[in-house]
């Protein structure tokens, strides 16, 4: 006998469409941390967070049938929460800004370590904002949500090898600020 | 695949506390500055944010996006009902304009057939009488008859103004009407 584990997101959906509302309860707790850590990695401010996150989610389940489990679901969010924060920065409405405000501490005790963390992330967040937007969406894609690049690609329209390239120049780009 | 890009593909994963480094893995790190700038990064990254993630309710967040999913279906069924209803309206408004043009165009044809002096050719024909007295008339003579012909309805004499039956006895009257009634 077989321990069955979780439904994917494929069933989860397939059972949302028959009328099961808890799995979609089940897929925004599955995904809304990290589409909200991607969203703040793109440059959204703490306060419109969870506007962008509720109104990711609501153009996900009235555009469903547009997704057929191709692109991981984690993925498909990140783009529609993505091209939220691009309308939103094309639109003046709200400057995007990066804000490390709510950043967690990182599990050390060491006040030297833990500040030197502090710096990196900050500039780290720095250097995201600078990055032209495919480096950034890659390299978030790929660094924070542990997309594979096949999956990067489908999800932005490229190509596995070109997406490996944008994270390659977002790296030495990145690099070059927080060393 | 260099021992660089294998530790790149594998940062994301040891980083989300998925799998752990090897031991070559660790000793490459050591060895290598520029995978141990990219290890930081991709580290650092995932510190980012963790504290705006973890303060919404999953819960409430759901309910208020299927809550939000619910009301746009609706207005989007009262949406398409309304479209649906413009349209057959459009339709029936267009089938209408089409019957009183076709309808309309037919008896306008029929009233101009009727009108025409082809057909009072043709009437004339069917209903020709032969008046061999007439043949040799003078045009002059042929227009007074005509003209005796079109006195004015208003002008012209009745039964009722000739004939008021006052002055027929009660014998002629009898008469006159066995000869209608046959």
């Amino acid at each position: 006998m077989t321990d069955a584990g979780p439904p994917g997101d494929v069933a989860l959906v397939a059972a949302y469409r028959r009328g099961d509302e808890r799995a979609a309860t089940e897929i925004v707790r599955r995904h809304a941390p990290g589409l909200t850590r991607y969203l703040h990695g793109l440059g959204a401010g703490p306060s419109e967070l969870d506007d962008l996150v509720q109104e990711t989610f609501f153009k996900a389940f009235r555009a469903l049938d547009g997704w057929r489990g191709e692109s991981s679901m984690r993925g498909w969010l990140c783009t529609i929460g993505a091209n939220l924060v691009r309308d939103g920065y094309r639109r003046g409405k709200g400057r995007v800004v990066l804000s490390i405000e709510d950043r967690d501490l990182p599990d050390n005790s060491d006040p030297y370590e833990e500040l030197a963390a502090r710096e990196t992330e900050s500039r780290l967040a720095i250097g995201l904002a600078g990055l032209p937007r495919l480096q950034r969406e890659v390299f978030l894609l790929r660094a924070q949500q542990g997309c594979e690049y096949d999956d990067i690609a489908r999800i932005l329209g490229t190509t596995p090898g070109a997406a490996r390239v944008h994270y390659h120049h977002a790296v030495k780009r990145l690099r070059e600020l927080v060393s | 695949m260099t021992p660089c890009e294998r530790l790149s593909d594998r940062m994301p994963a040891v980083a989300a506390g998925r799998i752990a480094w090897t031991v070559e893995e660790v000793a490459h790190l050591d060895a290598c500055a520029v995978c141990r700038a990219e290890w930081r990064l991709v580290a650092a990254v995932q510190r980012i944010g963790p504290g705006v993630a973890s303060r919404g309710d999953p819960e409430a967040m759901a309910a208020a996006v299927l809550a939000r999913v619910r009301e746009a279906e609706r207005t989007d069924r009262r949406r398409a009902t309304t479209r649906w209803a413009l349209v057959w309206g459009g339709l029936a408004a267009a089938a209408a304009l089409m019957l009183a043009v076709l309808f309309g165009g037919a008896a306008r044809r029929a009233q101009e057939v009727a009108t025409t002096p082809a057909s009072t050719t043709q009437a004339s024909v069917a209903f020709h009488v032969s008046l061999p007295e007439l043949d040799g008339a003078a045009p002059d003579e042929l227009q007074a008859v005509l003209d005796g012909l079109e006195v004015p309805l208003g002008e012209s004499s009745t039964l009722d103004d000739e004939f008021s039956g006052d002055d027929v006895s009660q014998q002629d009257m009898e008469r006159v009407l066995r000869a209608w009634e046959g």
